[in-house]
């Protein structure tokens, strides 16, 4: 799935990703 | 994000309050279909307004750096659209950014003419500018909101009166199931201090499937 990187100044990096493996198992990952 | 309270047609919909005012907001008494709230219109289909076609929760995950609520409002809608799926999920990026992906998915590719629309509601007093070459909103009150539309690249831009409380923007999307089964839209809304105030650099990401 998509999702959007995000850099506001203050966090360093912020990516969220959004992952559908077809199965159940839906979750978020967000790296800062 | 139910459809439940008033009886109104809200699944999966949203409101925003942030710096000292309300940016995102509900159209008030008297408008209880979904096109009137913060929510989608599928290929001209709008929900039912009925508890048995009431949405549900599919998980919640909350963490000191997000929090992340997904709302499955497939049963919803009609079954003539054969509508699959409409996921939405949302995070919460504290402490002014929200990521929303809007995951759906169809029993066929349509060719049909009808929109799909993102609806954003607004107070009257706030003002509203529409970018539609960067695909931003924006939303002026006390505070501000900036939505960026990532993906995908929207038909149209709309911008009307709802009723005393409250304006509407859409943007629309035509075909949304021309090429495929399965598309997604892609939105990052962040709550600005003033409208000077640096906003996020936001970009898509492919992830896996």
């Amino acid at each position: 799935m998509m999702g959007a990187e995000i850099d506001d100044g203050k966090v360093s990096r912020a990516a969220v990703f959004f992952l559908n493996s077809g199965k159940e198992n839906r979750y978020i990952s967000a790296q800062f | 994000m139910s459809n439940y309270g008033h009886t109104h047609a809200q699944a999966n919909a949203f409101d925003i309050y942030g710096m000292g005012s309300y940016l995102a907001v509900p159209p008030s008494y008297g408008q209880l279909e979904s096109s009137s709230h913060n929510t989608l219109t599928i290929e001209g289909a709008s929900q039912q307004r009925n508890p048995i076609h009431e949405a549900r929760i599919l998980k919640t995950d909350l963490k000191k750096e997000y929090a992340y609520i997904a709302g499955d409002a497939t049963n919803s809608y009609p079954s003539s659209i054969g509508l699959d799926r409409w996921y939405r999920h949302v995070a919460y990026l504290p402490p002014n950014i929200f990521v929303m992906v809007d995951e759906l998915k169809s029993s066929r590719i349509s060719n049909s003419d009808l929109p799909t629309k993102w609806q954003l509601n607004y107070l009257p007093e706030s003002v509203t500018t529409i970018d539609s070459f960067n695909h931003v909103i924006t939303i002026s009150n006390q505070g501000f909101l900036k939505t960026n539309i990532l993906y995908p690249i929207p038909t149209s831009y709309e911008n009307k009166r709802l009723s005393w409380a409250a304006r509407q923007v859409i943007a629309r999307f035509d075909n949304i199931f021309g090429t495929g089964k399965e598309n997604q839209i892609v939105t990052v809304l962040s709550v600005l201090e003033n409208n000077t105030a640096q906003a996020p650099q936001v970009r898509l990401v492919k992830g896996e499937t």
